[in-house]
């Protein structure tokens, strides 16, 4: 851990300030440090929905006292009408499974374009409860299931039935009535591809639909537990503003999502070149005003609490969050001492910090990017990426050498002849239908891998390669060596897409999937990770962020590292 | 009848490919040729289902030896013989062979095919390639001539064909990209979808008692 010293206004200044490289990025344990930030996705939504001061209400509602049955929320959005379907079932302890393979939940749901009418409530219900094993029309945008938080589930809705708010410390320390054990997309099981929605205007940023469908099931699982408060008494109360603003959704993710950000290089590319110009451009700040001064200092004080809250059991996760509180502290008191410097504060800022762990550096980011919104905001449209990659194949190999030389260096380097740097791969599990990573040299499977085993494919294509002329064209090399032909179009794309290739063996025996996890995650705009393993994790989404009610009031988007509320003025945590 | 989005097509055909045995790329381009193909030619699938399934004991996925007899250069000029079975693996030489022009500023690259077989998903692989290249794709066979598009509208449903022809293929440039992702989606019929299922299927790995354990999730309490 190092905090430099302030460095003087003017070698700030001097100093020419560019965008951080793809090598430096694109490191796993760098992807592994990320947080959520101000174009993560959820946040672009919700500045939508503040913006629009949507209204989200109830369209249909067939609810019994135990609340089960169905319940329908409709929100308006970009001129649209876009409605949660959710059906709530009564589920056995045995049947209640957060991983892929369940068949059975507390709750299903489709989210749906328009307002669906009782024959269409009626009849997506035999498939939205089965999810997978059901058949969908493009109206359908989003399928999701949720289990619930039984134990607090069941005291929020005996506390409010009882006339009063729930136990503070409880409610604070699980943060969520539900959790998500999927959210489907972009086509499957015959629902809209992201191509029939993505015209609209709202829904151009990547993961709009997914992070809406989140946003209205937060607010349904509120919803359902005071409706079932209300049919135990006549005397219950409302959930308090503020403890329904900190309740998120929980949400478990493992290897099913990591492959995502090798499978997108286009995409990834513009997630992260997205951040990283974002970066520059408050780095490049020379001044700030005083309402910004004032924005970073709330800022601080709120990360301050927010990092002492993240606790996790996670021993690994504990002793990095230990390091970036000390580390963020020794900030903090740096700012005592010296404050920013009067020119380019925000890259004094980020210097600061640079001598410190990769945790730390990324946590700048985030706070740097928040405090600059009229620079950064209109970049959330230039985070998707349409193009597919494509083969250039009158590209000589000398050419080709080249671009391998200048982005694959470090695959070069690495020695194959040692068995650790190639001892997992990855493939789809038959059970699971999920990606999974396997040990090479203990498991069957290893013939059917993903294509992540770059190292092996660059090494290959250099000894090819140096087999020909270096004048021949790539179409004629590919009749040759047809097996480069993945690897090739990979390098090309990449040269392209400079920010697409995650800069490490993914197959090494140190390669940890968390550390994708948490990329992805990060720019959902998921926080306080609470990995499970070095392969999957909890997180919260939307903890903190705006209510229904807030948004009609075209509240800001104020969230980012959110806190836990003080318990309500006249709080009864007990029955009188 | 299945209704699939064109994101779940693309998908299950690339995961189809992989499970018999075809090679990443292949499997990709494949899969975007089927999106492609379904547009113009709604039985699509369900004929390469058919063809994965009759050439199964084929070894259809292996690549074909550049120094076979088969596959010979002459200038600008790619000259190949392809047994019916082959004509995925050659499909992607062909689409290569012809994007040189259009890329580098060549000359006109040609590709003499003689096949006895004309499967709709190598006209959905040529238009996929003309799409990303911005080029037109001809093809000139028994005196007539005919753009990719146009020939896989004329395709007979049952895509079966009786005569060995010798094509004469080439892109020019200027042709128009085409969105490959266009709204809609396809109609497949229960068996066409079931085949590309079941070849699939054939792409995943069994889970083991070792790999079980270690996944995400073992060990999990849901009932928190």
């Amino acid at each position: 851990m190092t905090i430099t010293t302030p460095q003087p206004a003017q070698q700030a200044a001097e100093q020419a300030i560019s965008i951080r490289p793809a090598g430096q990025v694109m490191r796993l344990s760098r992807l592994g440090s990320f947080f959520p930030h101000r174009l993560s996705f959820m946040r672009i939504l919700m500045r939508r929905l503040c913006a629009e001061r949507s209204e989200l209400r109830i369209s249909s509602q067939s609810l019994d006292k135990d609340g089960y049955g169905h319940m329908v929320l409709t929100i308006q959005i970009g001129g649209m009408d876009i409605s949660l379907i959710a059906y709530s079932r009564a589920l056995d302890a045995e049947d209640r499974t957060d991983r892929v393979i369940a068949t059975k939940w507390d709750a299903s749901f489709c989210l749906f374009d328009g307002v669906p009418d009782q024959q269409e409530i009626d009849r997506l219900a035999g498939h939205v409860s089965t999810q997978e094993a059901g058949r969908y029309h493009d109206r359908i945008l989003c399928l999701s299931r949720a289990n619930k938080s039984v134990r607090l589930f069941a005291h929020v809705v005996q506390a409010l039935a009882d006339g009063r708010q729930p136990d503070h410390e409880m409610l604070v320390n699980t943060g969520y009535l539900m959790r998500t054990t999927a959210v489907y997309g972009n086509g499957k099981f015959g629902i809209a591809d992201r191509s029939v929605i993505a015209g609209h205007d709202v829904f151009q940023p990547p993961f709009q639909i997914e992070m809406l469908a989140v946003f209205m099931i937060r607010e349904y699982s509120v919803l359902l537990a005071e409706w079932c408060a209300t049919q135990q008494s006549a005397q219950a109360v409302a959930l308090d503003a503020g403890y329904r603003r900190y309740l998120g959704i929980g949400n478990s993710t493992g290897l099913g999502m990591a492959p995502f950000l090798v499978n997108h290089p286009c995409l990834v590319h513009s997630w992260m070149i997205v951040r990283e110009t974002a970066l520059m451009r408050c780095r490049t700040q020379e001044t700030l005003t005083d309402t910004q001064h004032q924005i970073f200092a709330d800022l601080l004080r709120r990360t301050k609490i927010h990092l002492s809250e993240w606790q996790v059991e996670d021993e690994d996760q504990t002793r990095r969050t230990g390091i970036l509180r000390t580390e963020f502290d020794d900030f903090l008191a740096g700012l005592n001492k010296t404050p920013l410097a009067e020119r380019y504060p925000l890259e004094d800022a980020f210097q600061r910090i640079s001598g410190c762990s990769e945790d730390m550096q990324e946590l700048m980011v985030s706070l740097l990017i928040e405090i600059c919104a009229d620079e950064v905001d209109g970049l959330s449209h230039c985070l998707s990426n349409d193009f597919e990659p494509r083969l250039d194949t009158s590209m000589r190999v000398s050419e080709l050498a080249e671009l391998v030389e200048r982005d694959y260096r470090w695959a070069c380097d690495i020695d194959l002849s040692m068995p650790e740097h190639e001892a997992q791969f990855w493939y789809v599990s038959a059970e699971k239908l999920e990606p999974r990573l396997g040990l090479r040299f203990e498991e069957e499977g290893a013939d059917k891998e993903m294509p992540f085993h770059i190292v092996r494919y660059i090494r290959q294509l250099r000894a090819d390669m140096r087999a020909v002329d270096g004048d021949m064209r790539l179409a004629h090399f590919m009749l040759a060596y047809p097996h480069n032909r993945h690897i090739i179009r990979r390098i090309q794309t990449v040269s392209r897409f400079a920010y697409g290739e995650i800069r490490d063996n993914l197959v090494a025996d140190s390669c940890r999937p968390i550390d994708l996890l948490r990329c992805k995650l990060s720019f959902f705009g998921a926080s306080k990770f609470d990995p499970k393993s070095d392969r999957w994790t909890r997180v919260t989404l939307f903890q903190g962020a705006p209510i229904p009610a807030d948004i009609a009031a075209g509240c800001d988007d104020d969230w980012l590292f959110a806190t836990s509320p003080p318990p309500p003025q006249g709080h009864i945590t007990e029955p009188e | 009848m299945i209704r699939c989005s064109l994101n779940e097509l693309f998908h299950m055909t690339r995961k189809a490919l992989l499970g018999c045995g075809f090679s990443h790329d292949v499997a990709d381009d494949t899969g975007w040729a089927m999106v492609i193909a379904s547009h113009h030619q709604p039985r699509a699938a369900t004929q390469l289902a058919a063809y994965l399934a009759h050439y199964q004991a084929y070894d259809s996925a292996r690549p074909v030896p550049a120094d076979s007899q088969r596959i010979t250069i002459d200038g600008t000029e790619l000259r190949l013989t392809a047994a019916p079975h082959e004509m995925l693996v050659f499909g992607a030489m062909i689409c290569d062979w012809l994007a040189i022009s259009s890329d580098g500023g060549a000359e006109p690259h040609i590709v003499i095919l003689t096949t006895a077989y004309m499967p709709s998903i190598l006209l959905g692989q040529l238009i996929w390639t003309e799409s990303q290249h911005h080029g037109q794709i001809t093809l000139s066979f028994d005196a007539c001539q005919m753009h990719a598009d146009e020939m896989l509208i004329a395709m007979p449903a049952s895509g079966e064909q009786s005569n060995i022809t010798e094509y004469r293929i080439e892109m020019k440039a200027g042709g128009q990209q085409k969105l490959v992702t266009e709204t809609g989606a396809v109609d497949i019929d229960d068996t066409g979808w079931a085949r590309l299922s079941e070849f699939a299927f054939r792409s995943y790995v069994p889970e083991s008692d070792a790999s079980r354990l270690s996944g995400a999730g073992a060990g999990l309490t849901d009932n928190d």
